[in-house]
């Protein structure tokens, strides 16, 4: 199980990378033929927010595992050893939760759109299921790796 | 339940969250669940997903991962060391020549990168044991470099002013464009102050020895920062004159940045893996707040929140003056406890209404704001300038950092003041 969770967590944030330089060579094509050859493309603008919306959801449980989303953890430090350590469950009790309750009201926002069939207005006529997949794909691993974090310091506390 | 409860609940959810150590980004999210949950029910929650893609696909955010992105490339390009040593060797006769030569150093590596640790850090690394080892005073090697990195939010490319245009519905280019002359007076202050201090207290900044450099290196300095000027003129250029927007200016400094950084041989497989890596954590980072954010903003208009706060304060009857002055300390506080992208993102959908009300440009206000968080990362207890500082000099005390920045940080006020009472100085250059 952790496996998986480690690896989906991965997967995810591989894809943001991806997605990363998908965008500069996009923007690059566009600028080169817009400005070079003089022949603008229709559906540059289009991908690149596709991509931008991989870059924000996917990486999010990877960062959430390597500690890299910001907080304010001034309050936290001054508190006792013990009290803080509650107070960072329960940090990742909320983070679960919130994060399952996009997966799925995302999940269902993908799943409508692709049982309808809905494709973006442009000429692209882009399928937007996978367009809105980013977003309960990467809740739904941040989701997972928050509880890992539960279950985690659930076995710090019982000495495992 | 009214709708002012539920906004006060909505908000004291958010900062009780947030001391308690939660992901600003989950912060925010839960808090605008429980206040749409509140106002419109369980099933209301099915528009969170959806206004956050709604908000998020947009061609001018993509400026914001390209910017980063130019910026990683620059920190690992060696380009900040060049700048600096050109930059010292040419101002050598000057008293607190480092000093000074680190703040210009900043401002040039600021155009070239949009977030201020990355020129703290670069600048820092070669000019903190360059000025310590000349003598300098540790509060002034440490404090001018903290300082002096923070100019990066408001010089462009700014990653802050971007995501200000986003949620303010502003044009990034006009701002890009009127952070120009900031950026360069606030400078220029900081580097007034540091000769003047060279002269009133010279055992502060004692006189630098450049006989360890090649001969070379003394008669062309500026040759090997071309490449970097060059750079800056092609992004700032080709939005200044319309050519480009600023998501296609981005894209073009960062080939111009891989250029380079090929051309001094500093880049290989593992140096960009690293680059796109660490761009994808800050740019994931960045665009969690931003998509929670823009919830909590969807949530405000929804309960009225910026409206009903307009109200009140035309109908206590406030001075225009007396609300700026709390606005910025405000402004302030926040920014002594949360990062400067969060401060920017909760703070604009809550007061920018405030600030129309009283007929002040959005543009003017953006820029006072980058300001204002610039003093924000040189403010402890959160002031992130700060710990980068004391990351590359260990052996200095974050409170001798603070301590360094202090003068800065009341130069910034100076600015601020400055930039209320003459808003031209900001406005000329986008709408002159």
């Amino acid at each position: 199980m952790m496996f998986l969770i480690r690896a989906l967590s991965l997967v995810t944030y591989r894809v943001a990378q991806v997605s990363i330089v998908g965008t500069l060579a996009v923007v690059t094509g566009e600028v080169v033929a817009r400005y070079i050859f003089n022949s603008p493309t229709q559906s540059s603008l289009e991908i690149t927010e596709y991509f931008l919306v991989a870059m924000g959801f996917l990486p999010l449980a990877m960062i959430y595992q390597r500690d890299g989303h910001v907080s304010v953890d001034l309050v936290v430090n001054l508190l006792p050893e013990r009290v803080k350590r509650h107070c960072l469950t329960a940090s990742a009790v909320i983070t679960a939760i919130f994060s399952f309750l996009v997966f799925w009201f995302g999940m269902g926002m993908t799943l409508h759109a692709f049982e309808s069939q809905t494709a973006s207005s442009s000429l692209m006529a882009f399928p937007m299921w996978i367009a809105y997949l980013p977003i309960p794909l990467g809740f739904l691993a941040l989701a997972c790796q928050a509880t890992l974090t539960i279950v985690d310091s659930d076995r710090s506390d019982v000495g495992i | 339940m009214d709708t002012v409860t539920m906004s006060i609940l909505a908000i004291a959810a958010l900062f009780a969250m947030m001391a308690i150590g939660v992901p600003v980004f989950v912060a925010l999210g839960v808090s605008s669940a429980v206040g749409i949950f509140l106002l419109q029910g369980f099933d209301a929650l099915s528009a969170l997903p959806g206004v956050m893609y709604d908000r998020m696909a947009s061609f001018t955010l993509v400026a914001v991962p390209l910017f980063i992105l130019m910026g990683e490339i620059i920190f690992v390009s060696g380009l900040g060391g060049d700048i600096y040593r050109a930059i010292r060797i040419s101002l050598h006769r000057v008293r607190g020549s480092l000093a000074v030569a680190s703040v210009f150093a900043c401002a040039v590596f600021g155009a070239m990168c949009g977030v201020s640790l990355a020129g703290a850090a670069t600048i820092g690394k070669f000019a903190i044991p360059e000025m310590l080892k000349a003598g300098y005073a540790k509060t002034i090697a440490t404090g001018v470099i903290a300082s002096a990195g923070s100019l990066a939010l408001l010089i462009p490319p700014s990653v802050g002013l971007i995501l200000y245009g986003l949620v303010a519905g502003e044009s990034v280019g006009y701002l890009f464009i009127a952070g120009v002359v900031p950026g360069i007076i606030i400078s220029l202050m900081m580097m007034t102050y540091l000769l003047i201090l060279g002269y009133v207290k010279p055992e502060l900044m004692p006189a630098v020895d450049l006989s360890e450099l090649e001969a070379g290196q003394k008669d062309n300095p500026w040759v090997v920062t071309i490449p970097a000027l060059l750079l800056v003129f092609a992004v700032l250029g080709s939005i200044y004159f319309g050519i480009a927007t600023p998501s296609e200016s981005a894209a073009i400094g960062c080939l111009g940045a891989l250029a380079i950084a090929a051309y001094k041989r500093t880049l290989n497989v593992e140096t960009l893996v690293r680059v796109i890596s660490d761009t994808t954590k800050t740019t994931g980072m960045i665009l969690a707040i931003l998509s929670s954010a823009l919830v909590f903003g969807y949530l405000l208009t929804r309960l009225r929140v910026p409206q009903d706060l307009v109200a009140w304060i035309v109908e206590q009857g406030f001075d225009q003056y007396m609300v700026l002055v709390a606005i910025f300390l405000l402004l302030i506080v926040m920014g002594m406890f949360m990062d400067v992208v969060s401060v920017i993102l909760i703070a604009t959908p809550l007061l920018l209404p405030i600030i129309k009300n009283f007929n002040y440009d959005p543009i003017w206000f953006g820029i006072v704001m980058a300001i204002v968080t610039e003093m924000a990362v040189i403010t402890p207890p959160v002031g992130l300038n700060l710990f980068v500082i004391q990351g590359i000099s260990p052996q200095t005390s974050l409170m001798t950092v603070a301590r360094g920045s202090f003068p800065f940080f009341l130069i910034l006020v100076l600015a601020v003041i400055l930039f209320t009472i003459f808003p031209n100085l900001v406005l000329w250059l986008p709408f002159g």
